[in-house]
């Protein structure tokens, strides 16, 4: 018992990701390989990091494998500002934060037909922070969300011919919740609004339980075709807000305000209901040392109806309604073996967000993503390096309608503007 | 030569094009608003330069690129009557600030761009050039004709139109609702009004109307609970778990009345407040009490002057601002910038002026976005709204990208070539 929390402890304090590099705050970025196939690796499937793509894919694979690695994520943010508010001529920018979520996978294969297999990756994370948060003009919505997960998966896969896998994993997901703004208040007297307290609210862990399945068939010579489905689960957090009193220069008003304000630390309760997915691929290698594949993916985003986040102790709640939309996104990779050692890769995803246009905030700016990327493979003896760079381009996410009308529903208006780029690396050993 | 001649016509056509293309499709050169006290630009129970020229009327004029060619009857410091400010919040203590303003732009040899008049019913704006027991009759109109005679003379490019409110407000702070005393009988309403669009249908197609809020639900009238309050708490005071309704002139006050600003005076010295809870035991007088009758009374001429209006919008064709929804839907839900909520409680709530009748400055620019909204969405305009964040006092950030200049140089160029068609088209075609 012991040792496993601090296995818990070693794992976390080694990097916990926050980063939103799927559409919506989902993570698709697991192993360099398939990085550099645009995440198009259901039917593909034939490294260890299958165990998140498609758990089945383990049950085609020889020996015993390790497989560690990390993708560096790298965001680039800004918004530009419109009128009503903050204003035309306002810019603002995302902090410049670098976000490693890891993938480590081990594998082995008990007689023939079995794989046993133990992975570690990062399923959905956010990280939106945005720079000088004290002047920061949407400071009294967000100035910083956080949520941090990292999941551990037992899986199990098993070969019912050699045209038929199927794949089942326990996942474990660990995940916390970290959400940073500025209270206001409107000075009667003077009609301006005043910073009257920074509230920072933590969670503490919470594990969720979920599952992975997945199919993969290989019904004719060079061809593959993959199913996998990821359980939605819901987590929920106990925290704590920390209401930090900011005075106003008043010596009268910080009085009544110390009065009416919840300072000090309160307990929360919230919860995230983090969606289910399904992913269907085809990936031939018919064309002579090429692998094509095909892939479509499906998440549940309107699960994520609504963050409700509960103060027990003052007894009252808020609801920050999200109003997601079930999203798809479409991918395809390529790869060209150059040699027996090196393989060339490359591919494109497009990304459709789940998010609303008047839901475009300070919280996370989504907006559709086209994602390119190149990559290669080189295999040395028992040693393969992967390193994949994808180059991920965010539409300008506008909050005003066709009509030119202000739609944020917090009435922060302007244009998001997002780049990424990620270089996902990975280093495998086959006993 | 062929060529040249075709290139010479191509440049003719594009000077047209440029040539047919002013500054908008609404020419605000000659803007004329017509309306009462909320189109001068009256509020905290005054008329004063500073806030007009930041009235409704002038804001649009501004956006539409009209500036200082816009002219008002400006009223210098401390206005007309002098401007009501906030003393004291607790206890609340509002004052008129001392001395009295004067006009300062009388010598303007045409008549005003903004025509609204404080106190001005519809029927005024047909035939009223003087009225002995309202100044600004005389400070605006200044004895060169009618509203509508003086909008002749103009000859509006454009023109909006608010009237009726005061049709109506006379009902509500004296407390008694008496057709063609406190406010002006149904038929009345519709037989003026209709004379009204006739003689102003000459503009009808650069016209803008809007129609009448719902006065019960200024802070006028809801500022006041009808129960007894704790003035320390704000509480309502219990007595056996029951809350204890004030003594209205027909006994306790019953849900769906409400007790007006002008109690306020009363109840300091304990009218309406039970003897054994502190006050004198006597009753509220009529005039500070709207009973449930008179509301419902209020409502539908307010329904019916509001329906004349629409329909008579219909007949000419005129677009038609609706205020009354919109300030129902603010009196809801709150007005949302930033993250900020305005609100149309008294005082505290932002929404509103210390008069409880009149918009704040914040108020007055949030009404006219909304006209703002209409005015591009039924002409087409692309007029950007006003501004929120200095009235806000919120203090927009400047950082701009910073040293990461080049990368958001490389995100735009790569965009062009992969994601616009714009640009796939240029690449078609210089191949």
């Amino acid at each position: 018992m012991r040792s496993s929390k601090l296995l818990w402890v070693a794992v976390f304090s080694l990097a916990l990701p926050a980063i939103s590099f799927g559409a919506g705050f989902g993570i698709f970025e697991a192993g360099a390989k398939a990085v550099g196939m645009s995440g198009a690796f259901t039917a593909t499937a034939d490294d260890p990091s299958t165990m998140f793509y498609n758990p089945a894919g383990l049950a085609f694979q020889k020996g015993s494998k390790m497989m560690m690695g990390a993708t560096l994520i790298m965001p680039f943010n800004s918004f530009e500002g419109g009128n009503p508010y903050p204003g035309e001529g306002v810019t603002e920018d995302g902090k410049k934060n670098l976000f490693y979520p890891p993938g480590i996978y081990y594998a082995r294969q008990f007689g023939e037909k079995l794989t046993f297999g133990i992975g570690a990756f990062t399923a959905f994370g956010l990280g939106t922070e945005w720079e000088n948060p004290d002047q920061y003009t949407g400071r009294f919505i967000s100035t910083k969300a956080d949520i941090q997960s990292l999941s551990i998966q037992p899986t199990v896969a098993y070969r019912l011919s050699d045209k038929l896998g199927v794949g089942v994993g326990l996942e474990v997901r660990n995940s916390k919740v970290a959400l940073h703004k500025h209270q206001p208040f409107l000075n009667p007297y003077t009609l301006k609004v005043l910073d009257v307290a920074k509230v920072d609210l933590e969670s503490d862990m919470a594990i969720s339980l979920g599952f992975a399945l997945g199919v993969l068939a290989k019904p004719f010579e060079n061809w593959s075709v993959g199913f996998s489905y990821r359980h939605s689960m819901k987590a929920d957090y106990e925290g704590t807000a920390k209401f930090t009193f900011i005075p106003t220069g008043n010596a009268a008003l910080d009085a009544l305000l110390k009065t009416k304000l919840p300072l000090g630390d309160h307990a929360v309760k919230t919860s995230i209901n983090f969606p289910k997915e399904a992913s269907f691929g085809i990936a031939t290698t018919a064309i002579e040392k090429w692998t094509v594949e095909v892939d479509v993916n499906w998440t549940s985003w309107s699960e994520f109806d609504t963050l409700v986040i509960e103060f027990t102790d003052l007894n009252s709640k808020q609801t920050i309604p999200q109003d997601y939309k079930d999203a798809v996104n479409c991918r395809l990779g390529l790869q060209r073996q150059m040699s027996e050692k090196l393989a060339l890769r490359g591919g494109y995803i497009y990304d459709q967000t789940p998010q609303p246009r008047n839901g475009a905030g300070p919280l996370l700016p989504d907006s559709d993503r086209h994602g390119f990327n190149v990559g290669f493979g080189y295999t040395l003896g028992k040693w393969t390096l992967d390193v994949a760079n994808l180059f991920l381009f965010f539409e300008d996410r506008s909050t005003y309608d066709v009509d030119g009308k202000h739609i944020n529903k917090d009435g922060y208006d302007g244009t998001y503007k997002t780049f990424a780029n990620l270089l996902a690396f990975s280093l495998s050993y086959q006993f | 030569m062929k060529r040249t001649l075709f290139a010479l016509a191509l440049l003719a056509v594009s000077a047209s094009l440029v040539a047919a293309q002013p500054s908008g499709k609404v020419d605000f050169s000659r803007y004329v608003s017509i309306g009462d006290s909320l189109t001068a630009g009256y509020l905290s129970g005054g008329l004063v330069q500073t806030t007009q020229v930041r009235d409704y009327p002038a804001l649009i004029a501004s956006r539409g690129g009209l500036g200082s060619g816009f002219q008002q009857p400006l009223i210098s410091e401390p206005g007309i009557p002098a401007l009501l400010y906030l003393k004291s919040l607790v206890p609340l203590v509002i004052e008129r600030k001392p001395g009295m303003g004067v006009p300062i732009n009388l010598n303007l040899p045409r008549p005003y761009n903004n025509l609204g008049i404080p106190g001005a019913i519809s029927l005024d704006i047909l035939q009223t050039v003087t009225d002995p027991d309202n100044p600004f009759f005389d400070i605006i109109l200044r004895g060169q004709g009618t509203v509508v005679q003086q909008t002749s003379v103009l000859n509006p490019t454009f023109m909006t139109v608010w009237v009726g409110n005061n049709d109506i407000l006379g009902a509500v702070i004296s407390g008694r609702a008496i057709d063609g005393v406190t406010m002006t009988p149904i038929p009345v309403f519709n037989q003026v009004m209709t004379q009204l669009f006739a003689v102003l249908s000459p503009w009808k197609s650069r016209m803008i109307v809007a129609n009448i809020p719902d006065v019960s639900t200024i802070p006028y009238a809801t500022a006041i609970s009808i129960y007894v309050t704790n003035p320390v708490t704000g509480q309502p005071v219990l007595i056996n778990g029951q809350k204890v309704p004030l003594i209205g002139p027909q006994g306790p006050m019953v849900e769906g009345s409400y007790v007006l600003i002008s109690a306020s005076s009363y109840l300091a010295q304990g009218y309406g407040i039970p003897v054994q809870l502190g006050g004198n035991g006597q009753p509220l007088p009529d005039e500070t009490v709207l009973t449930p009758d008179e509301v419902v009374v209020i409502r539908a001429h307010v329904n019916a002057f509001n329906a004349t209006i629409a329909s008579l919008a219909a007949t000419y064709k005129v677009p038609l601002v609706d205020v009354n929804a919109y300030l129902k839907e603010i009196a809801a839900k709150g007005y949302i910038v930033g993250g900020v909520t305005l609100t149309t409680a008294f005082v505290t709530g932002g929404v509103f002026s210390l008069d409880g009748v009149h918009p704040s400055d914040i108020g007055y620019a949030v009404v006219a976005n909304k006209w703002i909204e209409k005015i591009n969405e039924h002409f087409g305009e692309t007029i950007p709204y006003v501004n929120l964040a200095p009235y806000l006092g919120m203090r927009p950030t400047q950082t701009g990208w910073g040293e990461w200049t080049w990368v958001d140089d490389m995100v735009h160029n790569l965009k062009q070539v992969f994601l616009k068609p714009e640009a796939r088209q240029y690449l078609d075609r210089t191949r």
